[in-house]
C-alpha cells in the first residue's frame, strides 16, 4: 500500500487530517485511473470492519422508497403537455417584451443624443431615464421572528448563524439558510411562536423532538421550546408541512381553531389561511385523523381532509400540488381564481384584487416561485384570459 | 472480484445508461448493502449513512449516460462513495473547528438535516432545468423519460430523425448538469478506464 495514500487514510480515520489532506485523498480517489487507488482504500476500509457491521438487516421498503424518489428526481411528474407549454410561451413572450423595451431604449438614446447635439453648452441636458418596469420580485430572504414567551421578540434575518438563546436548558440555533433548530430538554411547557410574514421566504425549522416543520409565508406556529413527554401540542395559522418523529407514547396534534390533526405518525400537511374558510390537510406518509368537535376522520396518505362546516375527504389527491410551495413552486391543478390569489398574495406580500365577479375558470399551470409576480401573471393571462395590472404592490385583475 | 459479477454489473450500468429503471433498481439493491456499512463506519451516525447513500446513487443515475463507458462498476460506485463519504467528513471537522464546546456535541443533528436537504435541493433544481429547456428539447425528454417511448418511437411520433432524438437528450441532460453545477452540485462523469484485474 502507498504509504503517502496510507498516512492520509489514517488521518482521516483518526480525525487529525487538515483540510489540505482531505483535498489530497479526494484528489487521488477522482485521479484514479487504474482502480488501484480504490481497491486500497477499500482494503484499508476493510481492516476495520467486522461480520457484526453487515448483520443489521436490509429494511427493503424503507430502501424501495429511497429508490423510488430518486428515479423520481428528473421527472417532472406533469401529467399535462399543455403545461410545459405554458412555460414555453411565458418565455416567448419575455423576449417580446424585452425587444420591445430594447427598442424603446434606442429610440429613447436617439432622441437624447438629437438634444444632446441641439443643445446649447451652457443648459443642462437631460439624461436618459433609466426605464421602471412596474414588478414584484419574488422574496430573496426569509424574515420570520420567533416571539419568546416572555413577549421578545427576534429577527432572524438579522442575526448571524449560531445560538440565538438559550431557555432553561433549550438552546435555539439558526443553522443558516432558513433553518432553526430547538434542542434540549424542559420540565415545563414554555411556548414560542414562530412567525413567518408575508412576503418571505419558507423557514425550516427542527423542533426539540426530532420532528420538523416548514413554515410557508404569511404563517404562524405556537410551540413548547421542549415537550415534556406527555402529549405533544402545537398549534398554527397559514401554511405548514410537518415531519413528525414517531413517539407512540406523546402522540402529535396540530391545531389550528377547532380544528386539530392528531398524528399517528409522520408527513402532512396543513392549510389554513385566515382569510380562508376551508382548512385543508393532506397526508403524505404515516396515518393522522382530523378531528373538529366531535367529527373525526382519518386520513391514509394521498387524501386530504377538506374541513369546512363538516370535514370532507378527497382521496387521491394531486400532492405535487399540494407539496410545491416547499419545493419552490407553483404548482396549480385545476385550481380556482381566489385560492391562486390567496397563494401569490401569501408569498409576493401583494394586495390583489378583482375588478367585478370572479370568473369560475380554473387554472392549471406549473412556475417557480423565484419568478416575478408579472411572470405568473402572464401565465394566467395566457391559460384563463385573465388581464392584470401592477402598480407597487397592488395588483388587480380582470 | 468474480468474473460473472462484473459481467452482470457491466450489463446492468449498460442498461442503466439508457435510462432502464429496473436496472438501476436491481443495482440499487446490490451494492447498498455493500456500500452503507462502511458509511456507517466512516460517519459514525446511522442517520447520516442513509441520506449520504441516497446522495450518492442519485449522482449515479443522474450521471448515467456516461456508465456505457465504465470498465468496473464496483470501482465507480465506491469511487463516489468515498468522494461524498470524506466530503462529509472533511466538512464536519470543519464544523468542529469552528464551534465553541457547548455546541459542539450537538453538532451531528445539524450535519444531518444539511444532507437530507441536498437530496430536495437537487430535486428541484433537477426539476427546474428540465422546465427550463427549450419547447421542443422538453418535448423531447419527457417523451423518453416520462413516457417511456424509445428513441425510434419519438422520432416516428415527431417526424424527425432518430439521430436528432438523441443528440437532443444528450443536450438536455447536458443543460440539466450545467444548471445543478450552477448551483454547486456536481454530478460524477469522468470516465477512466479501470483496470480489470
Amino acid at each position: 500500500m502507498n504509504k503517502q495514500l496510507n498516512d492520509l487514510l489514517e488521518k482521516v480515520r483518526t480525525g487529525t487530517a487538515s483540510g489540505d489532506e482531505f483535498r489530497e485523498l479526494r484528489r487521488l480517489i477522482n485521479d484514479d485511473a487504474t482502480g488501484e487507488i480504490i481497491d486500497q482504500v477499500n482494503a484499508f476500509h476493510a481492516q476495520y470492519m467486522e461480520a457484526a457491521d453487515y448483520a443489521s438487516g436490509y429494511d427493503v421498503a424503507y430502501w424501495h422508497k429511497v429508490v423510488s424518489a430518486i428515479l423520481g428526481v428528473d421527472k417532472t411528474g406533469l401529467s399535462d403537455n399543455r403545461e410545459a407549454k405554458v412555460i414555453a410561451f411565458s418565455r416567448v413572450r419575455q423576449i417580446r417584451k424585452a425587444m420591445a423595451w430594447a427598442v424603446a431604449i434606442i429610440v429613447c438614446v436617439s432622441v437624447g443624443a438629437y438634444l444632446l447635439l441641439h443643445q446649447r453648452t451652457s443648459q443642462q441636458v437631460a439624461v436618459e431615464q433609466p426605464i421602471k418596469k412596474t414588478d414584484v420580485e419574488a422574496p430573496k430572504v426569509n424574515r420570520a421572528t420567533i416571539t419568546l414567551a416572555g413577549g421578545q421578540h427576534i429577527n432572524l434575518d438579522s442575526l448571524t448563524n449560531g445560538t440565538l438563546v438559550t431557555i432553561g436548558n433549550v438552546q435555539v440555533t439558526k443553522l443558516g439558510d432558513g433553518k432553526i433548530a430547538y434542542r434540549g430538554t424542559s420540565p415545563e411547557l414554555i411556548y414560542n411562536t414562530l412567525t413567518n410574514p408575508r412576503g418571505s421566504k419558507v423557514i425550516d425549522m427542527l423542533l426539540a423532538d426530532g420532528s420538523r416543520v416548514w413554515l410557508n409565508a404569511g404563517s404562524s406556529i405556537t410551540y413548547p421550546v421542549a415537550f415534556n413527554g406527555k402529549e405533544r401540542k402545537v398549534s398554527m395559522t397559514g401554511e405548514a408541512y410537518f415531519e413528525i418523529k414517531h413517539d407512540a407514547a406523546a402522540p402529535f396534534k396540530v391545531s389550528r381553531g377547532d380544528v386539530d390533526v392528531a398524528v399517528l405518525g409522520t408527513n402532512f400537511n396543513v392549510n389554513a389561511y385566515a382569510n380562508e374558510n376551508t382548512i385543508r390537510v393532506t397526508l403524505l406518509e404515516g396515518k393522522v385523523s382530523v378531528n373538529k368537535q366531535s367529527a373525526t376522520q382519518t386520513l391514509l396518505p394521498g387524501q386530504q381532509a377538506v374541513v369546512a362546516s363538516a370535514i370532507n375527504v378527497e382521496k387521491d389527491v394531486d400532492v405535487e400540488a399540494v407539496m410545491a410551495w416547499k419545493n419552490g413552486l407553483f404548482r396549480f391543478k385545476a385550481m380556482d381564481i381566489s385560492a391562486i390569489i390567496n397563494q401569490l398574495s401569501n408569498w409576493y406580500d401583494v394586495e390583489i384584487s378583482f375588478r367585478g365577479p370572479l370568473p369560475e375558470k380554473r387554472v392549471t399551470g406549473y412556475i417557480e416561485r423565484t419568478a416575478d409576480v408579472s411572470k405568473v401573471l402572464e401565465m394566467l393571462e395566457y391559460t384563463a384570459g385573465i388581464h392584470y395590472t401592477i402598480e407597487g404592490r397592488k395588483i388587480v385583475l380582470y | 472480484m468474480q468474473e460473472s459479477t462484473l459481467l452482470d454489473d457491466k450489463k446492468l450500468f449498460q442498461a442503466i445508461a439508457e435510462g432502464d429503471e429496473a436496472a438501476f433498481e436491481i443495482l440499487f439493491h446490490r451494492y447498498v448493502p455493500k456500500v452503507e456499512p462502511v458509511i456507517r463506519k466512516m460517519v459514525q451516525s446511522d442517520a447520516v449513512a442513509k441520506d449520504l447513500v441516497q446522495d450518492i446513487f442519485l449522482l449515479l443515475w443522474l450521471g448515467r449516460t456516461k456508465l456505457a463507458e465504465v470498465e468496473t462498476p464496483a470501482n465507480w460506485i465506491f469511487r463516489i462513495v468515498y468522494n461524498r463519504t470524506y466530503s462529509w467528513l472533511e466538512r464536519e471537522s470543519v464544523q468542529h473547528k469552528n464551534l465553541d464546546q457547548t455546541s459542539i456535541h450537538q453538532q451531528p443533528y445539524s450535519l444531518q438535516t444539511e444532507e437530507h436537504v441536498l437530496f430536495n435541493e437537487t430535486s428541484r433544481l433537477v426539476k427546474e432545468a428540465i422546465l427550463l429547456l427549450p419547447p421542443q428539447t422538453q418535448k423531447i425528454y419527457r417523451m423518453s423519460r416520462e413516457e417511456g417511448l424509445k428513441n425510434a418511437e419519438i422520432a416516428e411520433s415527431l417526424q424527425i430523425s432518430v439521430n436528432t432524438v438523441k443528440n437532443t437528450l444528450v443536450t438536455a441532460g447536458k443543460s440539466v448538469r450545467v444548471h445543478l453545477e450552477k448551483h454547486g452540485i456536481v454530478v460524477p462523469l469522468i470516465v477512466l478506464t479501470f483496470y480489470v484485474g
